[in-house]
């Protein structure tokens, strides 16, 4: 860990946040050095290292080079722009990526939410070197997500499930709202929120967002929930309409927040349409992303108090993770589940959990040391 | 006037000081409701709200080690000693002074609940024990005090003294009555915490625990005349319950409270 890091702040925990960080961002280069171009999606004890896995690839790339600022040394920018290239290599002539690992069986079907991720990644590559290159391979993807939209407002086909589109799918609204406030195309933003739209119509009274999980009858994994509100959230910033649209994420965020509190910070890993917990596991990475969202909730009303539910869970996640272990896909890795053998991801390591704690730890570090010094 | 009075654990130093202060002026204590500490359930309820620490703190709260002197650098057992309270246990207490004492796995469970409405006491003092369930606030006819560690309406909920410094209110112990709301009660009084020079929250926490005790005391002492419960968040919005503060949370509070105690000095 850098020097000037140790020593720039006062409070013990944001120390402490750092090495997790250190050990997270070192376990996500082991990831990318395995992954023959990409990132791989998991490790797990039985299989080891999975194969690259471009959806998430292609997200961690704002992630890398964010981390990047912090830790100079372990040029994380080189990989951040080395999996960009492998992205550009297998997009699609049409502009989308194919859904599932790399390389896909068959022809490989195009992916109407890998598409959404892989753009985020293109567009922090652009925004990082304003290399007009990365601008063009996401206005084509956009534009691909743009044409896949039909008259009911909604994608026709899906990945996961071929009738309607899922809830979560507001994490594809997210980054074509991205590119568009980059290029400009007010194709790719109505019909972005044309699905929107729809996606908030399905708020129900208690919060929950109907469709938000895998499977339209299961319970929602808090994976796909958080990744339902964090594109509403994200989506209300983009296009300036905090009101119209956070008030159909911010319901289900304080039924979140006030079930992590009562339990020290362990969100159970998936609930049902009345809030009722399936099963006694945390799905790791679904902890850190709502406690992004809470993050991203109180940079518009801030509040001490939503910032302590966000450490929280932050901190159960950290403390799931071992920074020393002799194994190397573990050190620094974060679960699917606590415990491990929970259902999220049962006995693996995804490169997402380790993504999404990063994205936690950079959003608190960034909070807590700002209200340090006021 | 008679009371009952209930406790988080058989030795909490707050619940012995308010029973016998109650005792020598005069009032009647109805009865003693003390939650077991030998719990498994609670244990692992409290461990997972609280984290790990809390542990430490129950053992040292339940085996203090020592008796409590006058000039204690702890406020509340300074406080017992200057009153000359000499027990250190609140079974031992009760027996001394034949009040009825209640061992209870939870408050409020059917024995919790009986117990109060057999006894029909003008007022329960709370004293802790947890959150109190609709049976057990209806049996007490919602005649129940609380002193809370922070400012009511702003500051409701865990921790309130550590959030109430955090969030830049000036700390407060309230008296109010429990109804079915977290701290959303009809309050009764509110006094106020100085801050001084060298204060810690833990100190701070201290003085609340004092300042809690000679509150109810005097509620007590004043109960025929006070306003009678009603629900108040009927009338004003709730603020932002209050939960266990996080301890990164935790580092910047300290670091507010000596920067204002180096403002007071």
């Amino acid at each position: 860990m850098d020097t000037d890091i140790r020593s720039r702040t006062a409070l013990p925990s944001v120390r402490r946040y750092f090495a997790h960080l250190d050990a997270t961002a070192g376990w996500l280069q082991r990831s990318i050095f395995h992954g023959r171009g990409g990132s791989c999606a998991h490790f797990s004890h039985v299989a080891g290292w999975s194969k690259p896995y471009p959806e998430t690839t292609g997200y961690l790339i704002p992630t890398l080079l964010h981390l990047h600022s912090l830790f100079p040394a372990r040029c994380l920018h080189q990989d951040a722009l080395a999996t960009g290239r492998w992205l550009l290599s297998i997009q699609g002539r049409e502009g989308s990526w194919a859904g599932g690992l790399h390389p896909p069986r068959g022809n490989g079907r195009p992916s109407i939410f890998n598409t959404g991720q892989i753009l985020k990644g293109m567009i922090a590559l652009y925004n990082f070197t304003e290399d007009q290159e990365w601008l063009d391979a996401a206005t084509r993807g956009a534009a691909w997500l743009a044409r896949g939209v039909g008259n009911n407002g909604l994608w026709e086909g899906g990945d996961y499930r071929a009738q309607d589109t899922p809830s979560y799918y507001t994490h594809v609204v997210w980054p074509m709202l991205e590119v568009w406030s980059c290029a400009g195309d007010d194709k790719v933003r109505d019909a972005a929120v044309s699905v929107l739209d729809r996606i908030v119509d399905r708020r129900l009274p208690n919060g929950v967002i109907q469709g938000w999980g895998f499977a339209e009858d299961e319970p929602a994994f808090t994976h796909t929930i958080a990744y339902t509100l964090r594109g509403i959230l994200e989506s209300a910033r983009l296009l300036n309409a905090w009101d119209r649209y956070s008030h159909a994420a911010v319901p289900a965020l304080e039924v979140l927040i006030r079930r992590s509190e009562l339990a020290g910070g362990r969100l159970p890993g998936a609930f049902d349409a009345n809030w009722q917990r399936d099963g006694n596991y945390v799905c790791l990475t679904g902890n850190a992303q709502v406690a992004i969202c809470v993050l991203l909730m109180e940079s518009r009303s801030p509040d001490l108090r939503l910032v302590s539910a966000a450490a929280r869970m932050v901190d159960y996640v950290c403390s799931t993770q071992r920074l020393r272990s002799p194994v190397a896909g573990v050190r620094g890795a974060v679960a699917g589940s606590a415990p491990v053998w929970g259902p999220y991801m049962r006995l693996r390591y995804p490169n997402w959990a380790a993504k999404y704690l990063c994205d936690a730890l950079l959003r608190l570090i960034e909070r807590v040391e700002r209200e340090a010094v006021a | 006037m008679q009371f009952v009075l209930t406790a988080g654990y058989n030795r909490a130093p707050h619940v012995l000081a308010l029973a016998e202060l109650l005792r020598r002026e005069g009032h009647e204590i109805g009865g003693l409701l003390v939650v077991s500490a030998l719990n498994a359930r609670r244990a692992r309820s409290l461990v997972r709200q609280r984290g790990l620490g809390f542990l430490k703190l129950a053992v040292r709260r339940m085996f203090p080690g020592r008796r409590p002197v006058a000039g204690d650098a702890d406020p509340i057992l300074s406080f017992l000693a200057s009153h000359r309270i000499r027990s250190r246990s609140l079974r031992r207490w009760a027996a001394e002074h034949g009040v009825p004492y209640r061992a209870v796995k939870n408050l409020n469970d059917q024995r919790s609940v009986e117990f109060v409405r057999t006894s029909r006491p003008d007022a329960v003092l709370y004293g802790g024990g947890g959150i109190l369930s609709p049976q057990f606030i209806d049996s007490a006819q919602g005649r129940i005090l609380n002193a809370h560690s922070g400012p009511l309406p702003h500051i409701r909920g865990m921790n309130a003294c550590e959030w109430s410094v955090i969030l830049g209110y000036d700390p407060e112990v309230t008296i109010h009555y429990i109804d079915r709301g977290i701290d959303t009660g009809a309050v009764i009084q509110a006094i106020p915490v100085h801050v001084e020079p060298g204060d810690t929250i833990d100190t701070l926490r201290a003085k609340c625990a004092v300042l809690g005790v000679e509150g109810l005391l005097d509620a007590a002492n004043k109960f025929e005349h006070a306003p009678s419960p009603r629900t108040r968040s009927a009338e004003i919005t709730p603020s932002r319950q209050c939960f266990v503060i996080a301890p990164v949370v935790r580092e910047i509070l300290d670091l507010r409270l000596r920067a204002r105690g180096e403002g007071i000095g």
